[in-house]
């Protein structure tokens, strides 16, 4: 399996801070690695994420993307590898309609004409923008806004996405969206980090989970094993998902993490 | 029981709009002071239009076609001026548009609305300590913030509406960044406000958050106020999902085991009444 991203002892100071913002951090990525990102605010979630594509650079320990060293090449080389969608997507977006604003990383890169239409098309269509091309970006809601900024991410097709925040302000629609993307992208072999404080929706489509507290990795786990362990949530500011919330009142033993695993556990556990 | 808020057949078009099209259609609705209404919808359904006019942001900042009147303790929104800075919070949706811009720290920064209000210094300073504490952000006092994360700006800028201490308060998704338990800290803010006799208004998608604590729920789709009701009333309808809201997971779970609930009995809606709920049938069950 190829390793896509790896983290060594990476501490990292933003330079006018008296205190790290990230310390200790050892992760590994491989290609096809489905990993969701939860913690408290200001745990150093952005910050790590930042420093999985070469936006920032370790203070001290290593970053290495596609076995490259993130110091040693260039950002832009950088991005070619990983994808990254802003917490705030007004931070990515400056074109007059939709379409430009996705064509624009693609251009960049050169790609011969027909394959450009070809993927700002296909990032159009899977992202449900197609009929807002010709719009400018900020007469959309934010949280349209949100996947105009995962569509010029997907236009570009790289093997590792960060999707940072992505659930912010989304309704049902939004979060069905999101989940059919991840999937797709999955069913691609890509590599997908998302970050996110919905816990329902992490636990539906998520069973890699890391999570973060005090600028520190405090565990990496399956679902299961992260949100039935009532220790590791209160200290990471997290909660469990609704659904194991309430089977956690009823004593069900088999930690249900999903609705259908809960359906299941409370007719056998508690009905049969 | 008192109206503080008085909404007669609004109507409204934003100035870009195609063809007209309205963001609102006849919205008539009144809003009892010292009650929590949260606001449910899909996006583009009309919530945070609907917070605008209420704040007088509509027609004062975006032009376009409104017709119909607001009246805020039965006066008219065009009528109070500088009386609304007072009278009503309003947290935007976007937590970098309360910034000042011109603060350079935290406390600065929370300070600033009642400074603007002429108030004494040490008051200032005992409300700013006081609001910063109820948001857990005294920690971050003397940072910039602008180079916070998310979640922590999204706090700071609920506590400079909060140290305000207006009447009404309008908050537009104040959760969507934060985690989990500083989600429901904001909750529990907003209840203890309720207890002061103030009355909150709380755009948010977090259905499970506004079962458990609003008092009622607006739910908007395409424009139209569809529905007012208790949590009750509007959360359990089944076809909220298909105006893009979320069924709060209790209910859901109840759906899912297809339970035979006793006909007089509140489908559940919080996770406290679904637990209780499952309890008494396991009870039933073992006693047949």
């Amino acid at each position: 399996m190829t390793t896509q991203i790896e983290l060594q002892n990476v501490t990292f100071q933003y330079p006018k801070n008296d205190e790290p913002t990230l310390k200790q951090i050892h992760l590994t990525l491989n290609q096809g690695d489905q990993l969701a990102i939860v913690g408290q605010n200001g745990s150093g979630k952005s910050t790590l994420a930042k420093l999985m594509n070469g936006l920032l650079h370790p203070t001290s320990g290593s970053a290495h993307i596609h076995s490259l060293d993130s110091q040693s090449i260039p950002t832009a080389e950088i991005s070619k590898y990983v994808g990254y969608v802003f917490q705030d997507p007004d931070e990515q977006i400056f074109h007059a309609t939709v379409a430009k604003e996705v064509l624009f990383g693609l251009k960049l890169r050169k790609f011969p004409k027909a394959q450009i239409k070809l993927q700002l098309n296909h990032a159009l269509i899977m992202t449900g923008l197609d009929r807002y091309r010709d719009m400018n970006p900020f007469d959309l809601p934010p949280a349209t806004r949100k996947f105009v900024a995962i569509a010029t991410v997907l236009a570009l097709n790289p093997d590792v996405i960060i999707f940072d925040e992505p659930t912010a302000g989304q309704d049902t629609f939004g979060n069905q969206l999101l989940s059919k993307i991840i999937r797709t992208q999955k069913k691609m072999g890509k590599t997908v980090i998302v970050i996110s404080h919905d816990m329902d929706f992490v636990s539906n489509n998520f069973n890699d989970i890391l999570v973060m507290t005090h600028q520190r990795i405090l565990s990496r786990d399956t679902a299961k094993a992260v949100f039935w362990d009532e220790k590791l949530i209160n200290e990471a500011h997290i909660e469990q998902p609704s659904i194991c919330g309430i089977c956690k009142h009823l004593g069900i033993m088999s930690k249900p993490i999903t609705l259908k695993e809960a359906t299941v556990a409370i007719k056998s556990e508690l009905f049969s | 029981m008192t109206i503080a808020i008085d909404c007669q057949n609004i109507s409204y078009s934003y100035p870009i709009a195609i063809d007209n099209t309205q963001a609102l259609t006849n919205i008539s609705v009144q809003l009892e002071k010292g009650k929590f209404y949260g606001i449910v919808g899909a996006n583009g359904s009309g919530k945070s239009t609907f917070c605008s006019i209420i704040r007088g942001f509509i027609p004062k900042f975006y032009k376009g076609t409104l017709t119909g009147t607001v009246k805020i303790n039965g006066i008219p929104v065009s009528q109070l001026q500088s009386q609304l800075a007072h009278l009503m919070g309003f947290v935007f949706q976007n937590p970098y548009s309360q910034l000042s811009g011109v603060k350079e720290t935290v406390f600065e920064e929370v300070a600033f609305g009642l400074e603007n209000f002429g108030m004494p210094p040490l008051e200032i300073e005992n409300r700013v300590n006081r609001a910063m504490d109820d948001c857990d952000i005294c920690d971050l006092a003397l940072r910039n913030p602008f180079k916070l994360s998310g979640g922590q700006v999204q706090r700071v800028a609920f506590a400079s509406v909060l140290v305000l201490d207006p009447d009404i308060l309008i908050i537009d998704e104040p959760t969507s960044q934060l985690d989990p338990m500083a989600a429901e800290k904001i909750y529990k803010i907003i209840c203890n406000l309720k207890s002061k006799n103030k009355t909150i208004l709380l755009v948010d998608h977090r259905t499970d958050l506004i079962a458990k604590y609003a008092d009622e729920v607006l739910l908007f789709a395409k424009g139209h106020l569809l529905e007012k009701g208790t949590p009750h009333q509007v959360l359990t309808n089944p076809h909220i999902s298909a105006f893009g809201v979320k069924v709060p997971p209790a209910t859901q779970l109840i759906r899912s085991l297809k339970l035979s609930l006793p006909t007089n009995a509140n489908f559940p809606v919080t996770e406290g009444e679904a637990v209780k709920l499952i309890k008494e049938e396991n009870k039933n069950d073992n006693t047949d």
